[in-house]
């Protein structure tokens, strides 16, 4: 199952609030814990309007998350402190 | 996959630009094939084990400020009418129209990364520590 690139980025700046980088061509997100510790960046491709699992397996390998978690957090049934939790073990 | 060998075959690759061979001492299979597409990048397809994995390598990046001290493998799936490829270094990926345009988002997320794990070297997770100890070997500065 897919999802709206939208819906991908509501998820990594609201939900994980990663840090957006719009300077390059592409958008980055960069995330940091509660510390400031950098734990995970990923991005999303410009020209994409879905992504479907094989690019969501890729985003969450990136993010050091199983993919069925980053799908939690797209769908809000995980949030950030989960996320950090998740991202550290 | 053996790098050191697909390294060696670099030179002998190198002088076939845009033109195919077939190479019977090829050590992923008999009916290898290799595509030497430009000077710097090679797409490897092995199907002398009846599969086929399409994979291009990198020798060199097209940034100004890095270069790579070794090969980076990278594997090839279509996505959407595009081109995605991937590595399994540090999970980094590319997404384009084109292999090349892939391969271009490929290496901005590289760098991008590489320098967002520079920039906050004194902060970073374990496994971060770890993805910048390795990418150290794979890039250099120009």
């Amino acid at each position: 199952m897919g999802y709206n690139a939208r819906e991908v980025r509501k998820a990594l700046v609201l939900k994980l609030e990663a840090e957006e980088d719009r300077s390059r061509k592409h958008p980055r997100y960069k995330l940091f814990d509660n510390t400031g510790v950098f734990v995970a960046a990923t991005h999303i491709s410009h020209g994409v309007s879905d992504i479907n699992d094989d690019l969501l397996t890729l985003m969450a390998r990136q993010l050091r998350i199983r993919t069925s978690e980053f799908r939690a957090i797209i769908i809000c049934e995980l949030g950030r402190q989960d996320y950090l939790r998740l991202a550290s073990i | 996959m053996q790098l050191d060998t697909l390294k060696n075959s670099v030179g002998i690759l190198s002088f076939l630009e845009g033109g195919a061979v077939t190479c019977p001492h090829w050590p992923f299979g008999p009916l290898a094939t290799m595509q030497a597409g430009s000077w710097d990048r090679i797409s490897v397809v092995l199907d002398g084990t009846g599969q086929s994995v399409p994979l291009t390598v990198l020798t060199d990046l097209h940034s100004r400020e890095y270069s790579l001290n070794q090969l980076i493998s990278l594997q090839i799936q279509s996505y959407q009418g595009h081109y995605l490829v991937s590595d399994t270094i540090t999970y980094r990926h590319g997404l384009g129209v084109t292999l090349d345009d892939a391969i271009q988002d490929y290496e901005d997320d590289l760098i991008s990364y590489f320098e967002s794990l520079m920039e906050n070297r004194a902060n970073l997770s374990p496994v971060l520590q770890r993805d910048l100890a390795q990418l150290a070997q794979f890039i250099k500065p120009r």
